[in-house]
């Protein structure tokens, strides 16, 4: 039987953040392309990678877990995660890191969800502009 | 229940507005500036169709899935 290891399994995905960048983006324009429409590749990119180094803050370690991320951020927010019920989930070390972020639809309800949503924050995206 | 069509009525006349002024005189700030002002946009319009818990759970699952089926594809046979 052939064993595949989950560090195979991540690099199979995306070996760099390169490729997980243009991972999302192709996940952002079949799914969500109402979203995202016309921004250029490269102004989406840049998008996509502050959404990566918000990732990496969490620690997450699987590239499914990092997509799915930043796509909630493209969703609801960018800054969904500060929104204090679901900032205790993610931060819950009672269990393992990437499994937090998909248990916040089974221990977060509609209303924080709303909450998340009605936070946005321009700014996120575009910290540079005066 | 946030009035969203109000707010996307407004934010409309903020997009259009700049990127009139965008087409005057290009900038790469002008630019910065229109993207955010239409991503509010957009974030109005996306978020208008309610129901953000079910909208983000299956857009985490679709990433996931189209995530975990690129490694499938890729394994080796």
């Amino acid at each position: 039987m052939l064993v595949i290891r989950q560090e195979q399994i991540q690099n199979f995905i995306a070996q760099n953040d390169d490729d997980l960048v243009r991972l999302i983006r192709q996940i952002m324009r079949e799914c969500c392309p109402g979203r995202v429409e016309n921004y250029t590749d490269k102004t989406l990119d840049g998008m996509i990678r502050l959404g990566l180094e918000k990732a990496k803050k969490h620690n997450f370690a699987k590239a499914e877990t990092i997509a799915a991320y930043v796509t909630v951020m493209f969703e609801i927010a960018p800054n969904f995660d500060e929104q204090p019920l679901i900032k205790q989930v993610l931060e819950d070390n009672n269990y393992i890191v990437d499994d937090r972020f998909f248990q916040l639809w089974q221990r977060v309800d509609e209303k924080v969800w709303q909450e998340a949503e009605q936070s946005y924050d321009a700014k996120m995206w575009f910290p540079n502009v005066k | 229940m946030e009035n969203y069509e109000e707010k996307i009525a407004k934010q409309q006349t903020v997009v259009k507005e700049l990127a009139d002024e965008y087409k005057k005189t290009p900038s790469p700030e002008l630019e910065l500036k229109l993207n955010r002002e239409t991503d509010l946009l957009r974030h109005l319009t996306n978020a208008s169709a309610g129901d953000p818990k079910k909208r983000s759970h299956e857009t985490a699952e679709v990433a996931r899935t189209v995530a975990l089926s690129r490694a499938i594809q890729q394994m080796p046979k």
